[in-house]
């Protein structure tokens, strides 16, 4: 069942969002932002409804830092509020808003936006379980890469690290990282030296035969990945 | 005369306490006026304009947006006026089930 979290602090608000959400959804209320984002550490939902107008603050604050967190920012965030200028809307787009519903709301309309976003987020996750770049085709959740090539297609054996690396460089396609930032993302908090990201990448380059000629060197900074 | 009002049957079991909560409202915005308090005012009126037609009241949701502005712009005399038509249209609801 899909989680929804409502964070809205009028009950009669509330008790309409039960109405509309309660059996599609499980459902979890909070009245402010705090209790908010203990929620949503708690336990990721797969929707925010969120009111601006809130006791500790406005709602644009937990969308943007929602957004700016890498773990959350997939979350669809819609707002729900009876602030109906156009400031208002610009404002929530911005920080990252994926619809703006004002109220008063009916139910059905709510259901049916709702519902529309959590699929939409659905079927994008399930998109990015597979990343093809080139002739390289990464399928993360089986963790199987393979290249495709005059001989047809060849599965390549990496190793997790190696994996990782490739995952980290083509998600963030053109992206520069430094040595220091491959290695933060692939190792975490083990110590590893800078020549370790740059054997990875040898093996990397050597085992994915002409695929391995998108991962490019940045002379002086690091790697960057750019699809042929 | 009352007004006659739809009551839809996915809140029908909601609407009578929506209704007792405005008219807690009523009491509630007489004293904040009567206090000076706008800024009380017009969050309550807020909350009004953003839940009222969601039960079916879109004369709530009027009155809380009127209520809102007045009390934003400094109009505790508007303020009054607007608390005095909620009281009114409250006691002139008759409930009619779908």
């Amino acid at each position: 069942m899909w989680q929804i979290l409502a964070v809205e602090d009028d009950p009669d608000v509330q008790g309409l969002i039960h109405r509309a959400l309660g059996g599609t959804a499980e459902l979890r209320c909070v009245g402010n932002l705090a209790d908010a984002a203990r929620e949503i550490e708690r336990r990721r939902p797969d929707l925010v409804l969120l009111d601006v107008t809130l006791p500790d603050g406005e709602g644009y604050q937990l969308c943007s830092a929602l957004q700016s967190d890498e773990s959350t920012q997939d979350i669809p965030i819609v707002f729900l509020t009876a602030r109906g200028g156009i400031r208002d809307k610009v404002t929530a787009f911005r920080v990252g808003a994926d619809d703006y519903i004002e109220k008063p709301f009916q139910p059905e309309e709510l259901r049916a936006r709702a519902h529309s976003r959590i699929e939409k987020a659905a079927r994008r996750r399930r998109r990015d379980q597979v990343l093809c770049r080139g002739p390289l085709r990464i399928d993360v959740a089986r963790h199987r890469v393979s290249t495709l090539d005059s001989d047809g297609q060849r599965d390549v054996e990496l190793t997790p690290h190696e994996f990782r690396l490739l995952h980290h460089l083509a998600r963030h396609e053109q992206r520069v990282f430094s040595r220091a930032q491959l290695m933060e993302a692939v190792w975490g908090d083990t110590v590893v030296l800078e020549r370790t990201v740059d054997c990875h990448i040898s093996n990397l380059r050597k085992k994915l035969g002409k695929a391995g000629e998108q991962i490019l060197s940045v002379r002086g900074v690091g790697y960057r990945f750019e699809s042929h | 005369m009352g007004e006659p009002i739809r009551v839809d049957p996915e809140l029908r079991d909601l609407v009578p306490g929506y209704l007792t909560r405005r008219r807690e409202d009523v009491v509630a915005l007489r004293e904040a006026l009567a206090e000076d308090d706008l800024a009380t005012v017009a969050l309550r009126g807020h909350k009004m304009k953003g839940s009222g037609a969601g039960y079916g009241f879109d004369r709530i949701s009027e009155i809380g947006a009127r209520l809102e502005r007045a009390a934003q712009s400094g109009d505790a005399d508007e303020a009054r006026t607007r608390v005095d038509e909620l009281e009114s249209y409250l006691d002139g609801i008759e409930l009619v089930n779908e």
